[in-house]
């Protein structure tokens, strides 16, 4: 029936809520542009599954000959699509070797965050009274506070290990998980089959398990994704302070800190690393985006 | 709808800052003397038990807990955050020294951030699906995509390396603020821009729009008169919520790549040199800045609301 | 009254949207026409096309309608769709102006209503706020809305359902147009303002000398402000003609069906409502013969096959059915 004009307001009522531009990318994305991403996003987990495997190069062995070369350079050992650095180490395949561990850390950390705000947020939802209060004042709480500079200090007085950095980086995205089951978890438990399962003498783990959760799996799967961009850039960030992962552990935020001090005569050592990371997180971002237009027109 | 009386909600409010300071402190303070041994780490390397266990006397180390925290809190309160290791200074005079250099920062990326944000986001959402909308529109989901330190090198290298236009880092001088500011400006202003188009596009389609438009008004005109009056509100907030981000942590990588002397880059020199005195005061004071702008911004929503809706 | 050339002339308007599911044909091939100081009523169900038809000679439009016009709409000897927006700008609002549906989304809200009723004054009167707002508070006085000086700077959310609809129409007549276009004013109140609303816009009418546009799906508005109907369906004008004539003669199947549905006092206390069977369609595409044909216990083959043109049946009564003269005769 939505072809009534409304008599006030916008005459037709056939777009989107965000003017359109979701149709446009939809198109665009849909086209040929998402092949690309979905495609770039498997080759990065690719490289994060296989190591160094698929690297041009050992990434560690050095050729103080070739070094700085600029991207698109020659040496003895072959073609550098992306230069080399200081000790003549091959750049694409440092990179392709540092998605690993960021890629991992990533997702850890995201997946422990996802679990505890789900958890928490479900129980905040369905039993409402006192566990509801408490886990709102908590997250709100968590949500006041300088989150980033309490993981800074927390990571230097604990040391800057990735297991320190796989802690205290959850602690970040939990409460957006938390925050969106509980709504989605209060919307639901009003609907009828909650009141059917009920009724036929279901527990209430169950329900929740077998009920509640399929309906926000694709909305937890959206956020998620999102997410794991944040973490990645938080954990980048950490790493480029010098608080994070250490060498000779590798991530994409080590690798632009690494660089830095060659920024004036070689700056693809901190731009290329920065690149990579930076196409991932969008990749992320619009893979999100259209999850979400995807999954919300179904639901 | 009753929100409650405006001066209960501004003493709860706040009452909810101090407790979220509180806490911040109570964490510093338990990471920093129970997790951690200090004692250790100031001691020196080849120390042996019995020194380290003199210096945990000296520092206080041995008391309760209960005690330590007390003595400890007592002196943050009075002012007193310890002796710098690395300085020899009071810790708070260090960070104190710090401080103006981040305000300037950050003020200079946050007025950058929110007039061209809000302007961009206008026109963009008063013209969805024009070019102008799509290209601000992928720019700024790219420009929230990257490392903001990255973003900051990148344009080291274009305008401070290739072109020669500004310096690369340092506090020299108002043209070493345009590039950092500016950074700050783009980044935090993407988010700006989102909001601010979503908003206006909201409120382009409402029937308030189209009745402006009956009335003969010029586009423009309805845009910046009728428009902009609804859409302020998200734009001063969302303002605020940005600033709070950039105290939060995102404009010290800003300060490290830039080498800007404010409390970012000393917050890692004295994480680098193990300082927990300087690094604990610029904590709390960077966590208080972010308290405190919360509340403001929160206080600020509620005393529009009021505004807005008297009867 | 008679000599004079209408004030406005419509010739084959035809609106068309270019949506997702297709090409909406929102209004198709609609002709009428408007003396001064007339008031027609546009009477039809949602998406007959009454609103559309009318804010498609303003080329009133969503920000994001795709919108195909066509045919000539004169208003005073210039033809609308031709002019440039900016031109049309200065006919909206002084010429031709409208009254909105629901009051209360239509004010914006955050905007004292004085200065919402002075804004057309000083744009397009050039008249300084001061000005302005004096004639704001005596256009206030006019709508009857009670302490005008005080009430000037309240905004929309603190009057009544009816007042915020007074002080739409002040907006409307503050350049005191030719033309009031009122798109279903008093849908959105309570039934005991609506005859109070009604009775003002009937008011203003006489005293501005304005011809009045009422659309509305309710029969009985148009009959209290309106001097002739206008019946339309699925995007075509079905019947036109005085209210008298449609009322006591109604020819079109739509008109006689709407008709009877509507509750009379003085009917059989038992007697039931016969409502129209099957929905009224989306006119996405092509479409062939009369509209109604579908719903119509009437309709016979040539109906669905080709579109029935407007036949006259008396003077200044015309009725778009195969059969109208037989039904006219008939009645």
């Amino acid at each position: 029936m939505a072809n009534s004009a409304a008599a006030t307001g916008t005459i037709t009522g056939e777009h989107s809520a965000d003017g359109g531009t979701t149709a446009r990318w939809r198109q665009w994305l849909t086209s040929w542009g998402l092949l690309i991403w979905v495609g770039y996003l498997l080759a990065i987990g690719l490289f994060a599954m296989t190591g160094s495997d698929l690297a041009p190069y050992d990434p560690t062995a050095q050729q103080v000959l070739a070094r700085l070369l600029p991207p698109f350079s020659a040496s003895s050992r072959g073609f550098h699509w992306l230069g080399t650095d200081p000790l003549g180490r091959d750049m694409l395949s440092s990179m392709i070797a540092g998605a690993r561990l960021t890629l991992f850390i990533a997702v850890v950390s995201t997946f422990a965050g996802m679990a505890v705000g789900v958890a928490l947020g479900m129980m905040a939802g369905y039993y409402g009274g006192l566990v509801d209060r408490l886990v709102m004042r908590l997250t709100e709480l968590q949500t006041a506070m300088p989150m980033f500079l309490v993981a800074i200090f927390f990571l230097t007085v604990m040391g800057p290990k990735v297991i320190n950095v796989i802690i205290i980086l959850p602690a970040l995205v939990w409460p957006a998980f938390a925050s969106l089951v509980r709504a989605e978890t209060m919307r639901l438990r009003n609907c009828l089959f909650v009141e059917a399962a009920v009724a036929s003498g279901c527990t209430e783990r169950s329900i929740l398990w077998a009920h509640i959760l399929p309906n926000l799996a694709s909305r937890i799967a959206v956020l998620a994704v999102i997410e794991v961009g944040h973490v990645m850039l938080a954990e980048a960030g950490l790493s480029f302070l010098g608080i994070g992962v250490q060498p000779p552990q590798t991530t994409w935020g080590l690798l632009i800190a690494k660089g830095r001090p060659y920024l004036a005569v070689a700056w693809w050592l901190a731009i290329m690393p920065g690149l990579m990371l930076g196409l991932t997180v969008l990749a992320l971002n619009l893979l999100s985006r259209r999850l979400a237009t995807a999954s919300g027109a179904a639901a | 709808m009753n929100y409650g009386s405006l001066p209960a909600f501004t003493l709860r409010r706040l009452r909810d800052g101090l407790v979220v300071l509180f806490l911040v402190t109570l964490i510093i303070f338990v990471l920093g003397h129970v997790v951690g041994d200090p004692a250790e780490v100031m001691a020196p390397v080849d120390a042996s038990e019995q020194e380290i266990a003199r210096i945990r006397q000296q520092l206080g180390l041995d008391r309760p807990f209960g005690e330590q925290f007390v003595s400890y809190f007592g002196s943050l309160v009075q002012g007193d955050f310890g002796q710098s290791l690395w300085q020899d200074r009071p810790a708070l005079t260090v960070v104190n020294e710090a401080l103006p250099a981040t305000v300037l920062l950050t003020v200079v990326g946050l007025i950058l951030a929110g007039l061209g944000g809000s302007f961009l986001g206008m026109l963009a959402g008063a013209r969805p699906e024009s070019r102008l909308d799509q290209g601000a529109n992928l720019l700024s989901i790219v420009a929230l995509s990257v490392p903001n330190f990255w973003l900051g090198l990148l344009l080291i290298v274009i305008f401070a390396v290739e072109l020669r236009l500004v310096p690369t880092s340092g506090f020299t001088g108002w043209q070493s603020l345009i590039l950092p500011a500016g950074t700050l400006g783009m980044i935090h202003g993407a988010r700006i821009f989102q909001l601010v188009r979503s908003a206006t596009f909201e409120e382009i389609t409402k029937p308030y729009a189209l009745v402006a438009r009956s009335k003969g008004l010029p586009e423009r005109f309805i845009l910046w008169k009728h428009i902009l009056r609804n859409t302020a509100v998200i734009m001063a907030t969302t303002v605020g919520w940005e600033y709070v981000r950039m105290m939060g942590g995102a404009a010290f990588a800003i300060e490290v790549v830039f080498a800007w002397p404010g409390i970012g880059q000393l917050m890692i020199q004295a994480a680098s040199r193990q300082d927990f005195p300087v690094l604990q005061a610029a904590v709390i004071v960077a966590g208080a800045f972010v308290i405190v702008t919360n509340a403001a911004v929160d206080l600020f929503y509620r005393y529009l609301d009021t505004r807005i809706h008297p009867g | 009254m008679s000599k004079q050339p209408p004030l406005l002339e419509v010739k084959n308007l035809c609106t068309q949207f270019l949506t997702a599911r297709g090409v909406l044909r929102a209004v198709d091939d609609v002709s009428f026409s408007l003396r001064h100081r007339e008031a027609v009523g546009v009477v039809g169900e949602s998406g007959s096309g009454k609103t559309v038809g009318a804010l498609s000679m303003l080329r009133l439009f969503g920000p994001l309608d795709k919108v195909a016009l066509t045919g000539q709409v004169f208003f005073e000897g210039t033809d609308l769709l031709q002019l440039s927006e900016a031109e049309l700008q200065h006919i909206r609002g002084t010429q031709i102006a409208v009254v909105f549906q629901d009051p209360l989304t239509s004010l914006n809200p955050v905007m004292p209503v004085g200065e919402q009723i002075a804004e057309s004054l000083r744009h397009h009167r050039r008249l300084t706020q001061a000005a302005a707002s004096n004639r704001a508070r005596e256009l206030m006085e006019l709508v009857g809305i009670g302490d005008p000086a005080r009430r000037f700077d309240d905004l929309p959310e603190q009057f009544s359902g009816g007042m915020r609809q007074r002080i739409m129409i002040a907006i409307a007549i503050a350049c005191e147009p030719k033309l009031l276009i009122a798109d279903e004013p008093t849908t959105a109140l309570d039934v005991t303002v609506q005859s109070q609303v009604l009775m003002l816009l009937n008011r203003l009418r006489k005293e501005l000398g304005m011809a009045l546009m009422m659309i509305s799906h309710d029969l009985g508005v148009v009959a209290a402000t309106c001097d002739s109907v206008q019946v339309m369906y699925g995007g075509r004008l079905v019947e036109r003609g005085t209210v008298e004539a449609l009322l006591s003669r109604p020819n079109h199947p739509y008109t006689t069906a709407l008709l009877q549905l509507a509750p009379r006092l003085d009917g059989e206390l038992q007697r039931r409502l016969k409502p129209i069977p099957g929905q009224p369609m989306a006119a996405y595409g092509e479409r062939r013969g009369c509209r109604f044909a579908q719903r119509c216990e009437f309709a016979r083959e040539r109906c669905l096959a080709e579109d029935p043109p407007a036949f006259k049946i008396e003077e200044d009564h015309f009725s778009a059915c195969w059969f109208a003269e037989e039904r006219f005769a008939s009645a």
